[in-house]
């Protein structure tokens, strides 16, 4: 039985609780779109922020024997760069694009649980603060973005204490997350959209999902060793007493390499969308792409032991893992030959986003090349912490991951804002960038197959390291300056740029068949699909030649309508939980000062969970009785019924079957009764 | 509205409670935890550091007390067919015993932990001990969660403010509940039976 | 995915009194497992076997019939079942590293 309570209207009528403006209506938000645009606002100023560190890691290394920083200084800032591009950067850069788009491009109201969403963004938010926080605290974290064992467990000052409980807060927020996309992707795709019609950006999503849902509690474990070993005296890493730092190594990279996957399928996702709209083709290969996905993550668990090739793990496990890492080279091909596929013969227009997209392809390439030399053990051997891998890891993180998510953001920027960004801008951002980068991390392998060490704050003069250097730290600078254009696009120029349409692009997925914004429910009436990419088959068919013909032409959707569309209501409770956990934190971090604070934050956490699981998620923030009057009998909105308690999901006032929503059969009950309450 | 839709969370376009995938998604990723915790154990089972090992174990006492805790998971299948059946008094009922054997299994392992402490074998004096009291203490900790959640549920249902459809209901309580236990299975077998 | 059905998971549920022989035979398996360790002499081999054998044994009762996995939609099992898979075959080379098998 269906429940309709329409006290959220999408109009902005005064009174209305989900009016748009306002502190308070940001932090109680709910709605996936906003959750989706503050991710990716905080993770673009980590971005800056990384940046920041990196330049001054270029500095100390333009010359031998740099004197910009202290030996100390310079652990600290490696580690944090490391630390902040990886899980405050492009993790949460993915979770940005995922949380804006999901839920448009599968034809879903919002995701399976709204309020977990926002708590995810919150707890991010604040692990990103507790963790950059101990700047001023005592220092950064400065034992390696790995935290290698016993480096990790050994040092005095509470520097790792900061790292290792901000990665494990940083977990519950990606963990929350991955729950959440894999039962949106799995239960609230609309009707008629089986798994092999969603987008593959989608796709690439419910895989990274999985891989965080498999490998966090790995590195959750072993966060939690250290821990114990620095502040409880366990003796888990200590070798003297019998434990073995190997066992970290396993622990962490059983979750670091699924991590390099996490890091770079959402970009690979993004250009497989980007990719046909610029060539006005279809993906060439689709069910190889997203297979080739599908493989890439399970092949992923399989590999992480070549990072520890160096640690004496025997011939026998070294070939094993050595085959795994050639095999896993064979998906990614795959992909790489299916993207060139798609601009084969395509009506290629050069815009910004497919300008980032083929830069990912060639960029991509190259770092992908650069990591099967790490399969062959003899040859890995040499390139262990070397610039060699530094070179590595940049080629598929700055020029995959980075460029995708650039693509992404050009690409989808219309559809957020309703407004191009400017392409002229873009331009120089794009080839700056490019630029920059090769200029940056190309020279690095060379210094690296020279023997130049990573993480090491000085090198000699006259061993043949000064050139490259140089040139590598005024590439880093380009790079900067490349930014330049890119933020003013952004912040300055965007509301002067040109009015997007709807579809902005002549797009093929459900995103560009809404308005620009889209409006708050997303959809005026549920989708349904009847194809992969159905938007594109329902504007194009196709002559006696096979050429695209335009069929159909639809008017400029309104953002507006005058239907009561069922929105799950917002809630302080997500905001409050994270505070709490963030108080535990560092009360946790000066204990035994800081156990009083630890406390309350516990204190605060259960009141948080406690009132959360209590909330109406209708109308947690006050009566809103008076909206019954508004209630209208829905039959002939059944599927609105429906995707209304879909998009709820945890939140939904009631149950709504599909059978019942089929049949019309929505009963407007009043929020008191519940009607099931047990 | 009929008793079925009335205890179900919402449903999903697959015809899938929707909370439901996403607590198997959560215990999915759950065995990958626990599964940590133990290789860590197996690996460190023989690293006793010149202290205690494994002869401290006292094999009845723990029989008793997984006893208790398959038990409860008995009176939360029990509570969860009440449930279904709308009987409130019922569910609060074997909600109440299933906290309570939850309480008596904490309590025994309390008592373990105090006479290992006793008798030498502490978290601090080997990596078999440190390994054993983690992940031991990890479990109960879920446990002490579980106690938490089904004494919010029984208040909460005293109260008449508890729905199928927010935050956690009964069948979501439940699931969690037997995890935890297997969980203990597996110690058991792994970390005690077997090492004996 | 297409078809849309209501989960209607009440009907095919074991019964109370189900329940409480599930749990009758959960105890007595649990008995046998403690008489197994405490045979004097026995093979180690046929004591690891037996007691991973009846703990599986007990972990599959639970999570077919307490957690009803065997009645819900394939979607969950499997969402299970890629973690313990998962889990069982990591720990397994992880350890196996450890052990010296795969170092010579």
């Amino acid at each position: 039985m269906a429940t309709l309570t329409p006290e959220v209207l999408d109009t902005e009528e005064p009174g209305s609780h989900e009016a748009t403006g306002g502190l308070w209506s940001w932090i109680t938000t709910v709605d996936h779109k906003r959750i989706g645009l503050m991710y990716g606002g905080t993770a673009m100023f980590f971005f800056l922020l990384g940046g920041i560190e990196a330049l001054f890691i270029r500095l100390q290394l333009a010359v031998p024997d740099g004197t910009v920083l202290t030996s100390d200084q310079y652990n600290q800032l490696f580690t944090m760069h490391g630390t902040t591009m990886v899980f405050l950067v492009i993790m949460p850069l993915a979770a940005a694009f995922g949380n804006y788009l999901l839920p448009l491009m599968i034809g879903a109201r919002d995701v399976a649980f709204p309020r977990m969403n926002a708590m995810s963004y919150w707890v991010f938010l604040f692990g990103g603060i507790f963790l950059s926080s101990s700047f001023f605290l005592g220092g950064f974290p400065d034992g390696g973005w790995f935290g290698y064992a016993p480096l990790s467990t050994q040092s005095e000052v509470i520097r790792m204490d900061f790292w290792a409980i901000g990665l494990l807060i940083l977990g519950i927020a990606s963990l929350a997350g991955a729950v959440n996309f894999t039962t949106t992707i799995f239960t609230m795709r609309a009707p008629g959209m089986s798994m092999f019609k969603m987008p593959v950006f989608v796709w690439m999503q419910l895989v990274v999902a999985f891989l965080l849902l498999f490998s966090l509690p790995v590195i959750t474990v072993a966060l939690f060793e250290v821990l114990f070993d620095r502040n409880f005296g366990t003796l888990f890493f200590d070798p003297a007493a019998g434990g073995d730092p190997i066992l970290y190594q396993h622990l962490f990279w059983l979750f670091g390499h699924p991590e390099v996957y996490i890091l770079i399928l959402p970009s690979m996702g993004i250009i497989s969308e980007v990719l046909p709209v610029f060539s006005r083709k279809p993906l060439f290969g689709y069910q190889f792409v997203v297979f080739a996905g599908a493989a890439i993550a399970l092949l992923g668990f399989g590999v992480w032991s070549h990072h520890m090739f160096t640690s004496g793990l025997g011939p026998v496990a070294e070939s094993a893992f050595s085959l795994t890492t050639m095999f896993i080279a064979v998906p990614t091909g795959i992909k790489i030959f299916n993207w060139i596929g798609t601009t084969w013969g395509g009506k290629i227009s050069l815009k910004t986003p497919m300008l980032f997209s083929l830069g990912f392809i060639a960029m991509f390439t190259i770092g992908g090349l650069s990591g099967v030399t790490h399969a062959v053990v003899p040859a890995d051997t040499q390139q262990t912490d070397t610039y060699y891998v530094v070179a590595h890891f940049h080629y598929v993180l700055f020029g995959g991951a980075m460029f995708g998510i650039f693509a992404g953001i050009y690409y989808w920027w219309p559809k957020i804002s309703g407004r191009y960004l400017s392409e002229t801008l873009g331009k120089w951002h794009f080839w700056l960038m490019l630029l920059g980068f090769n200029l940056t991390f190309a020279p690095q392998h060379w210094l690296g197959l020279q023997g130049m060490a990573r993480r090491t704050a000085v090198y000699p003069p006259d061993i043949g390291l000064d050139t490259l250097n140089m040139v590598s730290t005024i590439g880093a600078f380009t790079i900067a300056v490349s930014m330049l254009p890119f933020l003013y696009a952004m912040f300055v120029n965007s509301r002067k740029g040109l009015a997007a349409p709807a579809d902005a692009w002549d797009g093929r997925t459900l995103e560009w068949s809404i308005s620009s914004p889209p409006p708050h429910h997303n959809f005026h009436e549920v989708p349904h699909v009847e194809a992969i990419d159905d938007f594109w088959h329902q504007k194009y068919g196709e002559d006696e030649e096979g050429r695209a013909v335009r069929i159909k032409t639809f008017p400029e959707p309104s953002r507006y309508t005058d239907e009561y569309i069922h929105l799950p209501s917002p809630s302080y409770y997500p905001i409050m939980l994270a505070a709490g956990l963030v108080l535990m934190a560092y009360g946790f971090v000066f204990a035994p000062l800081g156990i009083p604070l630890f406390v309350i934050g516990a204190l605060v956490l259960f009141g948080g969970a406690f009132g959360w699981a209590q909330e109406d998620p209708d109308h947690p923030m006050g009566d809103h009785a008076d909206h019954h009057a508004d209630a209208h009998e829905g039959t002939e909105t059944g599927d609105e019924a429906q995707a209304g308690a879909d998009a709820s999901g945890d939140v939904s006032s009631d149950d709504v079957s599909s059978e019942d929503v089929k049949t019309g059969e929505v009963e407007v009950a009043a929020d008191e009764s519940g009607g099931d309450d047990v | 509205m009929s008793s079925e839709t009335a205890v179900h969370g919402p449903i999903g376009t697959d015809g899938a409670d929707i909370r439901k995938t996403a607590m198997w998604a959560f215990l999915g990723s759950e065995c990958l935890f626990f599964g940590s915790f133990i290789a860590t154990f197996l690996l460190y089972s023989d690293e006793t550091n010149g202290g205690p090992g494994t002869e401290l174990f006292d094999i009845p006492f723990t029989s008793v007390s997984s006893f208790v805790l398959l038990m409860s998971s008995l009176t939360m299948v029990l509570a969860h067919n009440a449930y279904e059946r709308e009987d409130k008094r019922q569910m609060r009922i074997w909600l109440v015993a299933t906290a309570l054997l939850g309480t008596v299994f904490l309590g025994g392992q309390v008592f373990e932990f105090t006479t290992f402490y006793a008798e030498g074998l502490r978290m601090d004096i080997s990596p078999f001990g440190s390994a054993f009291f983690v992940l031991t203490g990890f479990h109960g900790a879920h446990v002490a969660i579980g106690v938490i959640m089904l004494t919010s549920m029984v208040i909460m249902s005293r109260r008449g403010n508890l729905h199928s459809h927010r935050g956690m209901n009964v069948e979501l309580v439940g699931l969690y509940w037997h995890f935890v236990d297997i969980v203990w299975i597996v110690i058991f077998t792994v970390v005690y039976l077997l090492q004996v | 995915m297409s078809t849309v059905e209501t989960t209607s998971s009440t009907r095919e549920h074991p019964t109370e009194k189900r329940y409480w022989l599930i749990a009758l035979f959960l105890g007595i398996v649990t008995a046998i497992e403690i008489a197994i360790a405490y045979i004097p002499d026995l093979n180690r081999t046929v004591l690891t076997v037996g007691l991973v054998g009846l703990g599986i044994l007990k972990f599959g009762v639970v999570v077919g019939w307490f957690m009803h996995l065997r009645f819900e939609n394939k979607t969950m099992s499997r969402l299970f079942a890629i973690g313990l898979i998962l889990a069982l075959s990591l720990f397994f080379v992880v350890l196996a590293t450890f052990s010296g098998i795969l170092a010579s």
